[in-house]
Parts: structure tokens; C-alpha cells; sequence
């Protein structure tokens, strides 16, 4: 290949090889023929790709046309507050703190609420009182000395409560006695 | 030592649970001796207002006019006796005893004895009555006159 490329004296070369190297050059000038070929066909689209890199570095290199001047929309109202809030923050944050702890102390230290009192009449409808149900007397034994007895038991008339009387009659004297 | 601990609390707790049902233990007993008679107007001593309506109902209706003779109180704890003298004669009252019932009046358990002037034994009864009624022992006295004893306890 050195001697192919002209960088080895071709005098050093074998009786063999000299036909490879000529076989070598030939192909070569092939080669260089047939881009010499292409690059002719291509010439015509390279100059216009020049010329278009030209211009565009033209174009470039020229002062930008400024910008038509647009005067700012007017902000609406709701911004304007927002923006005045935003712009106020600490000191509404302040505010804010202050004010909750005046409330605060206020609720501490301040009077107790006053109980409201308020009178009702209400309709209540009537309840029977509570009757506490009894029993009659009743008596367990009875002796009556000298006579006989019968009881009688008088009913409650009007909450006065019952009443058992024992009617004691004297035994009447025994006739015959000392006969 | 947490056994005995539950023993003594379940021992308070029922002590507060029992307390209020042996709390009631007196008894307040009034005595009322009254003499009836027959009259051609009838009477009522205002200070027997209490017991009027009884006085028109057999057989106490068979008199017509009631005096107040005297009246004593007495106040009993149950199984305690007292006693008041009368104009005739000595009253002896016993609280046997007192059986508490829920949404009913007390029963009282009583024991009345009434003994005459010469100290005899006339009258001798145990009954049972609620309280607030009366017990009232009626016998005759001379000149038809009646001699009544009214005992209501409370």
C-alpha cells in the first residue's frame, strides 16, 4: 500500500507485487474519477446553499425592526386589591394578631356573662296526687276484761283516715248469782 | 387486702341503701280522751273538729254531744311502750311495730291497754292500723255517759 501511495520507492518492490500496486492505482484513479464526477454533478446545489448561508448571515448581521410599542392593559379591580393585599401582608397579618389577642384578654379578664332568666308560663296539665292506698285496722286479738266487745270499723270520709272502734259492752250481772 | 377493701365499700354502700328504710323509728302517737253523752242539743268541742264526721256514724252517733276530757302524746320508738293517765283511768300504748310499704301508708303495729280508776284492766288490744287512723276503745260510763279513747300515731 506504501508503495501504492508513492511513500515507498517502487525500486524496493518484488516482481510480484508489482502488479497488486498497479492494480491499486488504477482503482484509485477510479475512485478520485468517478467523485470529480459527483462533486461536479453537485456543484450547482452547493452555490445555492453558499448563497442562502449568505443571505441568512446577511439577515443577521442587519439591526432587528423594533418592536411596535403596545400600551399595558389597565389592571382590573380585583387585582389592584390583591395586589395592594399582597403588598400590605405584614402589616394585615399584624393587625390580625393583635386583634386576637385584645379579644383574648378581653374574654379573660371581662365580666362573666350574666345568667338571662326567663319566665315562662306554661300550661301544665292537672295530675291527680299521688293517693297513698291504705288498709283498714284490723284488730290481731282484744280482751276485755268484765265484758264483750264489737268493732266497728268507720271508713275514711274524707282523708281523715279510717277509724276502728271497739265498742266495749260491760257484761250484765248474772241474775242468779247468790242464789 | 383488696378483698377486705371491697368488703368495707360493699358494707358502707349498703348501710346508705339501708339507712333511709331505719331511719324511720319514732312514732308520734296523739291520745284524745273524750266523754259522749246524749244531750237535747248536740255539741262538739271545737277542739274535736279532727274527729266530727266519726262522731255522726254508728255507733258513736248514738251520742250526741262530745267532750274533750284531755289528750296526751306520745312518742315511741317500735318495741317501746309509754303510758298517759286519763280522767278515767291510765292508757298504756306499746309500738310493736312498723312495716314501711312502698306506695302504701305505714302499718303500725299497736298494742292499747286501758285500765279504769280502780286500776283494773278494762281494755286490752293489739291492733294493726295505717297511719293516720284511729283506734278508738268506747265503753259506758255511769249516767249513760260513754267514755272513748281516740289514738291515732303518725
Amino acid at each position: 500500500m506504501l508503495a501504492a501511495d508513492g511513500e515507498a520507492p517502487a525500486a524496493d518492490l518484488g516482481p510480484e507485487a508489482r502488479p497488486t500496486v498497479a492494480a491499486v492505482r488504477e482503482l484509485g484513479e477510479l475512485v478520485r474519477g468517478s467523485l470529480e464526477l459527483s462533486a461536479d454533478d453537485a456543484e450547482p446545489r452547493l452555490a445555492g446553499l453558499w448563497d442562502l448561508i449568505e443571505r441568512r448571515l446577511d439577515v443577521a448581521e442587519a439591526p432587528a425592526a423594533p418592536a411596535p410599542v403596545v400600551a399595558p392593559a389597565a389592571p382590573s379591580l380585583g387585582a389592584r386589591i390583591w395586589t395592594w393585599l399582597t403588598g400590605h401582608r405584614s402589616h394585615i397579618a399584624t393587625g390580625l394578631v393583635s386583634a386576637g389577642a385584645v379579644a383574648g384578654l378581653a374574654m379573660a379578664l371581662g365580666p362573666a356573662p350574666r345568667e338571662k332568666v326567663v319566665v315562662k308560663t306554661v300550661q301544665v296539665p292537672a295530675v291527680a296526687p299521688a293517693v297513698m292506698t291504705g288498709s283498714p285496722p284490723e284488730v290481731e286479738s282484744m280482751e276485755l276484761i268484765g265484758g264483750s266487745g264489737t268493732v266497728f270499723t268507720i271508713g275514711d270520709d274524707d282523708g281523715d283516715g279510717d277509724a276502728a272502734v271497739i265498742w266495749v259492752e260491760p257484761d250484765e250481772a248474772d241474775p242468779t248469782e247468790g242464789i | 387486702m383488696k378483698k377486705s377493701m371491697l368488703a368495707v365499700a360493699l358494707a358502707l354502700g349498703l348501710g346508705v341503701v339501708v339507712a333511709p328504710a331505719a331511719a324511720r323509728a319514732d312514732v308520734t302517737c296523739s291520745i284524745v280522751e273524750i266523754e259522749a253523752s246524749s244531750g237535747s242539743a248536740p255539741s262538739i268541742d271545737p277542739e274535736l273538729k279532727a274527729l266530727e264526721r266519726k262522731f255522726k256514724r254508728p255507733p258513736l252517733s248514738s251520742w250526741n254531744v262530745f267532750k274533750k276530757l284531755g289528750g296526751a302524746s306520745l312518742t315511741l320508738a317500735p318495741q317501746q311502750a309509754g303510758a298517759t293517765t286519763l280522767v278515767h283511768g291510765k292508757l298504756g300504748l306499746l309500738l310493736r311495730d312498723v312495716n314501711e310499704r312502698p306506695g302504701k301508708k305505714p302499718r303500725l303495729g299497736l298494742g292499747i291497754t286501758i285500765d279504769d280508776t280502780n286500776g283494773k284492766r278494762v281494755v286490752d288490744i293489739k291492733v294493726g292500723v295505717d297511719a293516720g287512723d284511729y283506734v278508738i276503745p268506747a265503753r259506758p260510763l255511769p249516767g249513760d255517759k260513754g267514755h272513748l279513747v281516740a289514738v291515732t300515731c303518725k
